[in-house]
């Protein structure tokens, strides 16, 4: 490209000007080359005058200041051609006039100091550009675009986003699962529960227990007539129903009940969920066993009676002492987990049963090394009306814990126990408050003259509790009402006198 | 320099209120998670409980339910019938009549055929003077006491009630709630089961009563309320009992026992001073109290929430006293948070000090002026010039989805729990309003909310009225206590 440049300038040299002497050192291929390639620059300019050196020695109207060194050439060629042969181009710096090689020199610094960029290699710099950005596959949402995949935190906010909508979306389709699940079945109970009810009902009053002894697996089966008979629902919702009409019906009816269970193989079934891991189900095969009086069960119950899991050793509990022979409850006695108030109530429904027809070992209780145990032997004494054991309470009293003794004094209460009167008035003059309040109480069932002096005399002092004065108040009246009257009038409190009228209203007698 | 400082305090909020959202979307999920875990387990468990065979027993703890009435006239006899009715051995019922202006007592008097006693009590709280407790001549009504004041608020009604009642547990309920017959052996469960802590109160699930049958003091056919507001609120307390309590009673950080329905240990009542009757928020007050005292102590406690909805109310439905309700809601929880804001963030008192409190006071108490001030901010971003539209949507549309799926969760807790809502097209009914509830009632609950807080730096009180329609379309109408 640049031979070509060189030999276009020698062509229009040697062609289009006509003298030699119209070429001069300034002319030089060198020299336009340079100057062309620099351009303008703002301190430097050129003049159009006589070739000798002299300035202005053209005429006035001729010579000419340029800023860019191609309207400089392309004027001093248009003078050589019509005629004025000594015009010449001279450089000038800052209005000096300068060789070429200090022109040279000048570009040099000022372009090593970021002074002066040529606008030929600005030109070039913007074609490279342009030719970059040519080759990108341009778009009108490039913008938006580019600023979405290259945020980070708006790729993040977008993926929680996405994350939201897609768990709202598959709740739901849960929803609606779960619904159509639920409704399915009930709806599979509600059928089962009407195909096994007219069988049951029929083997129920339509054949005596012989009969149904008499009958196996298939005879039964077949009476059911049904093709769910293998189906885990389906024998649930059996052994529910059978459960069911268990708990509401009596003498034959439970024993047919339970020859349908056995002949039927639930007890198997029942059996079979106490080996599960998932505790629901031991708990549930433990229900169904108890209800239905399954006593071989025993031995599978006995290593759940110390279960960690709250409910299977409640119910593992309830079901030993309802279906196991031996009713010392030493097995209770033995627990290491304490006895919550509510396994205690459930507890005590089934001793109750157990209480009618023999004796429970409560004694075993109050041995135990557990205290809750202890505090449920002590209720259980209570409940039971345990008269026999009222003396093992008195002995257990001196190193009982507060629980216990306040059981034990609710307990001497309830089954009346005069023989304690001793131990009462103790617990009565005792330091802890509450034993004070229940030994007043107690006072009022089991006490005698000097009873009554002690209350009259402890209602005298000064600093009684309100719950301590209308349990003293309620006993002396119950003891010696003249007494009762008497310590009101004298002591003049008003406390006493709302006592006195509030024990004597007989819409209050037990509030 | 000013520009500069204005533009640091831009930054400044511009990240507050991201690590804010952030943690809102975290503890939320938290909260889901662990009332999942909570509800399952209290399902299961009471798969395995015939509450029949305990009823009767001898050894259960007996309970005294205290009963505030204010104006209650119109409908009080058929809720102390239906409070008599309870299936338990050894309970009583305390009615407080405080103060009625309408003919409440004389009401009571006639139908229970009541006379004045002399009850000696001791009145261990301050309440109000007592003009008189009342005892039935009837034995049926042996159960009955009722006691008349004057008027002082609920608190005050309450305390008098406690200083009457002579059992081991109080419930404390509005008398024109309606409980399930089986309300009391239930919420007796926690008191009764646990060994190694002292369960100190027990919360119940409550339901929503509006436009759903009401036979005997029993809700026998569940419908989902006609009007958004009640929609609205229906979704709001599955979000509360079945998320929220939960979770809090999983951890053992509940500090809200709902005033309409909750049991707690009269002893340690009594210890602490009762109910606070200075308060609007006397419930969450007084559980504060209650934890505070057992942290202070040193005991083992616990606050137990049972999910089984036991007790129904009615809500409003019109936005002039659901805004009032809100009001003093908010009122409630700032007082109480005001008053004891030395447990927050102290490590003496347990979770209930660094979980719980900071809790409601950053995301409850809070919440709508930090809402507010996000209003305020995006303002000025658009004044800035520094708005963008596209996080803008982009975060708007991630909360939707977030509240949404949250109250679906409570939805779908409700579902597999207790699946009262059989009618068709109740299911699409509530996601219609969980769908509507971020966009047109949050914002009314958030601007009640702000109400206040200023009503409270106002100093501005009460209760305010609360109109009720009635159950099962019959016209009852009762005013809260001023």
């Amino acid at each position: 490209m640049i031979k070509k440049v060189c030999y276009f300038i020698v062509f229009l040299s040697l062609g289009l000007v006509n003298t030699s002497e119209a070429f001069q050192e300034k002319d030089s291929l060198v020299t336009t080359t340079f100057l062309k390639k620099v351009g303008r620059v703002e301190s430097m300019t050129f003049k159009v005058s006589k070739n000798d050196d002299q300035t202005n020695s053209l005429p006035g109207e001729v010579a000419k200041e340029f800023n860019d060194f191609n309207q400089a050439l392309s004027y001093r060629d248009s003078l050589l051609l019509t005629g004025f042969g000594d015009a010449a181009i001279k450089f000038y710096i800052f209005d000096e006039e300068k060789a070429f090689d200090g022109v040279k020199e000048y570009i040099s610094i000022i372009k090593t100091n970021d002074l002066f960029i040529p606008e030929t290699e600005i030109m070039e710099a913007k074609n490279e550009i342009l030719l970059a950005a040519n080759k990108l596959d341009f778009k009108a949402y490039y913008t938006l675009r580019s600023r979405i995949f290259n945020d980070i935190k708006f790729m993040i906010l977008m993926g929680i986003l996405t994350l939201f909508i897609i768990t709202f979306l598959v709740l739901l389709f849960f929803l609606t699962f779960v619904r159509s699940k639920n409704r399915n079945k009930a709806n599979r109970i509600k059928l089962y529960q009407s195909i096994v009810a007219d069988p049951l009902s029929n083997l129920l009053f339509t054949y005596e227990l012989e009969e149904i002894q008499a009958m196996d697996y298939q005879q039964i089966k077949g009476i059911f007539n049904t093709e769910y008979f293998e189906e885990s629902l389906f024998k649930d919702t059996l052994i529910k129903e059978i459960i069911y009409v268990n708990k509401n019906l009596k003498g034959d009816f439970k024993d047919k009940l339970k020859e349908i269970y056995l002949i039927l193989k639930l007890n198997n079934f029942s059996l079979k969920k106490l080996k599960s891991k998932n505790w629901e189900d031991q708990a549930s095969g433990i229900v169904e066993l108890h209800e239905m009086n399954i006593k071989e069960a025993v031995p599978q119950l006995t290593p759940l009676l110390q279960s960690k899991v709250f409910l299977v050793r409640t119910n593992a509990v309830r079901a030993y002492l309802h279906l196991s022979p031996s009713k010392d409850l030493k097995f209770l006695a033995d627990q290491d987990f304490p006895l919550s108030r509510w396994q205690q109530m459930s507890l005590y429904r089934v001793i109750k049963q157990i209480s009618k027809n023999e004796q429970v070992k409560v004694i075993n209780l109050l041995d135990s090394d557990n205290p809750s145990i202890r505090v449920f032997g002590i209720k259980l004494v209570r409940l039971l009306g345990r008269m026999d054991r009222i003396s093992e309470l008195s002995k257990m009293y001196p190193i009982a814990t507060l629980a216990e003794k306040v059981e034990i004094l609710i307990t001497f209460k309830s089954l009346n126990a005069f023989t304690e009167l001793d131990l009462t008035h103790r617990a009565f003059l005792g330091p802890e408050p509450k034993l004070s309040v229940l030994a007043a109480e107690l006072m009022g069932v089991i006490g005698d003259e000097s009873s009554a002096d002690l209350l009259f005399e402890k209602l005298k002092q000064k600093g009684n509790s309100f719950e301590l004065l209308k349990s003293m108040m309620v006993s002396l009246f119950s003891l010696d009402k003249q007494k009762f009257e008497t310590v009101v009038e004298q002591q003049d409190n008003e406390q006493l006198y709302k006592l006195r009228a509030h024990i004597k209203d007989s819409l209050l007698a037990y509030v | 320099m000013y520009s500069l400082l204005f533009e640091l305090i831009v930054q400044v909020f511009g990240i507050f209120f991201l690590l804010y959202g952030f943690a809102v979307i975290m503890i939320y999920m938290t909260i889901t998670l662990l009332s999942g875990l909570e509800l399952r387990k209290q399902l299961k468990k009471n798969k395995f409980v015939d509450y029949k065979d305990v009823i009767t027993t001898p050894v259960g703890p007996g309970v005294s339910i205290l009963a505030p009435a204010y104006n209650e006239g119109k409908t009080i006899v058929q809720n102390v019938r239906s409070l008599l009715s309870l299936h338990y051995s050894k309970f009583e019922v305390i009615i407080i009549n405080d103060g009625s202006k309408d003919d409440s007592i004389d009401i009571l008097i006639k139908n229970f055929d009541l006379r004045k006693t002399d009850f000696a009590f001791e009145a261990s709280i301050e309440t109000q003077p007592i003009k008189g407790v009342y005892k039935s001549n009837n034995p049926s009504f042996g159960k009955l006491i009722v006691v008349d004041k004057e008027n002082g608020g609920k608190a005050d009604a309450l305390n008098a009630g406690i200083n009457i009642s002579g059992q081991e547990l109080i419930a404390c309920i509005d008398v024109d709630c309606i409980l399930a017959p089986d309300s009391i052996i239930r919420m007796l469960r926690p008191f009764l089961e646990e060994t190694n802590k002292k369960v100190i109160a027990v919360g119940g699930g409550i339901g929503i009563a509006n436009n759903c049958d009401i036979k005997d003091g029993t809700v026998i056919k569940y419908r989902v309320p006609d009007t958004i507001l009640g929609r609205f609120q229906v979704i709001e307390y599955f979000r509360s009992f079945l998320l929220g309590r939960m979770a809090w009673s999983r951890v053992n950080g509940l500090l809200l026992i709902s005033g309409a329905f909750g049991f707690f240990d009269k002893e340690l009542v009594l210890k602490v001073g009762g109910y606070f009757s200075k308060t609007v928020g006397e419930d969450m007050e007084l559980v504060v109290r209650m934890r505070r005292y057992m942290e202070e102590q040193n005991i083992p406690y616990k606050v137990a929430f049972v999910s089984d909805p036991l007790c129904w109310t009615e809500v409003p439905e019109s936005e002039e006293i659901l805004s009032r309700q809100r009001n003093r809601w908010m009122r409630g929880t700032i007082e109480t948070l005001q008053l004891h804001r030395s447990m927050q963030f102290n490590p003496k008192y347990g979770i209930t000090g660094m979980v719980s409190f900071p809790f409601w006071a950053m995301f409850e108490k809070n919440a709508p002026i930090i809402e507010f001030l996000g209003l305020i901010y995006t303002v000025t971003l658009i004044f800035m010039g520094e708005f963008s539209s596209v996080y803008f949507i982009s975060l708007f549309v991630l909360i939707y989805f977030f509240s949404v799926m949250l109250s679906s969760f409570s939805i779908l807790f409700e579902e597999l729990a207790f699946n009262r809502y059989r009618e068709k097209g109740d299911l699409l009914k509530l996601i219609i309003t969980v769908l509507k509830e971020p966009l047109f009632i949050h914002p009314k609950l958030m601007l009640w909310c702000m109400k206040g807080h200023w009503n409270f730096i106002k100093g501005i009180g009460g209760w305010g009225e609360m109109v009720r329609t009635g159950f099962n379309n019959t016209i009852k109408k009762g005013t809260a206590q001023s």
